[in-house]
């Protein structure tokens, strides 16, 4: 039988993010450029969507926080060595050979360790906005109201190109791998 | 009641106890010093401007004008004694208004009050630290005196810093760009009256700072309907053009400008510029853009750059990869395997 490589509650987890990231992204920038081309009506409607999504998002990050085994994702020392070099030298077409890691490779480590950190961090952010006289003394030690929606904005981006690239491994670089997240199997 | 009684009736309402407590106290004016330091004059102009009470009834009711650079007669000595003695024979009892940011640099030799009656230079620096020492309360009228801006922007070669930075005291700051006259006058009097009012994080009166121009502006059904202003001048939503109104407090929008309370920058079809923000104006910058530039070293970029360029090597960064790995034959090979293993029909089809 095939090997587990994903069970029920991380495949749950990781399909209840997807949307939830893709309202939240799409919401965000068009609060910040808004435009009828994306299909939605108005602000409003992108407000409710982008604040309904972040709810969910904050629950998800939670549970993920609690229950996910933080060891499988944060990368060791030896990831940030010998293994990402291996690693860079088959993605950069150096050597055919593709190198065997255990269950996730050092660039998807350093990919879901930047999340663990950028998610929580963009949702801070985000509630700072959301409760601005609550919160008034935590947005004064990061520089204001202008500079949390500036870096909000920077963050949102960074994420937006790492989801690029992530799905696009997760396309292109194990269909074992791919087909595992979906019926937790490889 | 229309806007024009509203500030008169807060000056003259006796109705409550506190008030009935208070008026004692408008029985003899309190004293203040109006200091005006690295500044525009504009606040003390705001403040002029003001009609219900105007400067006059100010005058007459509320406070003892000590000092002002701008409108005082006296001159030299004889004007700088009066802000000597007022330290020592008012102590306690005073408030200090500073109206500008504070030069430090090079022991404060940026700016002078004047010659002291010892024949030695007074810095505004070392005014504005005894003054603020010998007060009853501090207030710093304007941005530049509540936030340091814009003298205090880089390269800032004066050291300009706001009061709040330069004195022990806690200081109260009414910011704008200018300052409301009713913000100030309103301030005074409380201060007068019934002691430092409500403050937010930023030291700021809650009454007259208390909920986002955003919030109050007319014009928000335009931003909730996705109705913007592509350029100034357009009678719609100028949150797209830069309106620093979501991050900024400030009652403009119901208080309206200025001592007539007629208009303000939206109804004038222009974007408010934030500046009653802590961050005004260096980290508000530019004026007519959504969202502040972005700081890197040696080089300012605007953060629709930063994403535009971030969007550009993601999509050359992939692009490539998959060049590469169609040229070399690994994403064929990889979905043959992974096709095969899983017994799916489906067969890439061999030439």
């Amino acid at each position: 039988m095939a090997k587990l490589r994903h069970p029920l509650p991380v495949r749950l987890f990781h399909w209840l993010l997807v949307p939830t990231m893709l309202v939240e992204l799409v919401t965000g920038f068009q609060l910040t450029n808004f435009s009828p081309r994306w299909g939605l009506r108005n602000v409003s409607s992108a407000k409710k969507l982008h604040f309904a999504a972040a709810y969910v998002l904050t629950a998800l990050f939670a549970a993920y926080l609690y229950g996910r085994n933080k060891a499988e994702i944060v990368p060791e020392r030896r990831d940030l060595g010998s293994r990402l070099k291996k690693f860079l030298a088959y993605e950069l077409f150096l050597t055919p050979k593709k190198p065997e890691f255990p269950k996730y490779n050092p660039g998807q480590k350093l990919l879901y360790s930047l999340w663990l950190v950028l998610i929580p961090f963009v949702l801070l952010l985000g509630w700072l906005l959301y409760f601005p006289r609550f919160f008034q003394k935590w947005i004064h030690l990061f520089g204001g109201l202008s500079n949390v929606r500036r870096l909000i904005y920077l963050v949102s981006v960074v994420l937006t190109a790492s989801i690029a690239g992530h799905v696009y491994f997760a396309l292109t670089n194990s269909v074992a791998h791919l087909k595992s997240i979906f019926t937790g199997r490889t | 009641m229309s806007s024009r009684t509203r500030p008169r009736r807060a000056l003259r309402t006796e109705h409550t106890p506190q008030a009935a407590a208070a008026d004692a106290d408008r029985r003899e004016k309190h004293p203040l010093v109006w200091l005006e330091t690295n500044t525009c004059h504009g606040n003390i102009l705001s403040l002029l401007n003001s009609q219900n009470p105007d400067f006059g009834v100010l005058l007459r009711e509320l406070l003892d004008l000590y000092w002002s650079n701008t409108l005082m007669g006296a001159k030299g000595f004889k004007s700088i004694d009066v802000l000597e003695k007022v330290m020592v024979e008012r102590a306690g009892e005073y408030i200090l208004v500073v109206e500008g940011t504070v030069p430090t640099a090079a022991g404060g030799r940026y700016a002078y009050v004047g010659l002291r009656g010892n024949g030695e230079p007074w810095t505004v620096t070392d005014a504005v630290v005894e003054l603020a020492a010998a007060a009853k309360h501090v207030v710093a009228v304007g941005s530049c005196a509540a936030w340091g801006l814009p003298f205090g922007a880089h390269p800032n070669p004066t050291g300009s810093k706001p009061v709040s930075a330069v004195v022990n005291q806690p200081v109260i700051n009414v910011p704008g760009c200018p300052a409301h006259p009713d913000w100030i006058i309103g301030t005074l009097a409380h201060l007068v009256w019934y002691g430092i009012p409500e403050l937010d994080a930023e030291n700021r009166p809650v009454v007259f700072y208390g909920e986002t121009i955003h919030n109050l502006c007319q014009r928000r059904h335009y931003f909730e309907s996705g109705i913007f202003a592509r350029e100034i001048g357009e009678p719609w939503c100028l949150y797209k053009i830069g309106c620093k109104g979501p991050v900024t407090y400030a009652d403009c929008p119901s208080r309206q400008w200025s001592g007539e309370h007629l208009n303000w920058p939206v109804g004038a079809n222009t974007p408010c510029i934030g500046c009653t923000s802590p961050e005004f104006l260096e980290r508000t910058a530019p004026f007519f853009e959504h969202l502040p530039d972005v700081h890197l070293p040696g080089v300012r970029v605007r953060p629709n750059q930063v994403g535009l360029a971030t969007g550009v090597a993601t999509a050359l960064g992939i692009g490539l990869h998959l060049a590469g790995s169609l040229l070399t034959g690994r994403l064929q090979k990889e979905w043959k395997k992974g096709l095969g293993k899983t017994g799916s029909k489906f067969r890439l089809k061999r030439k």
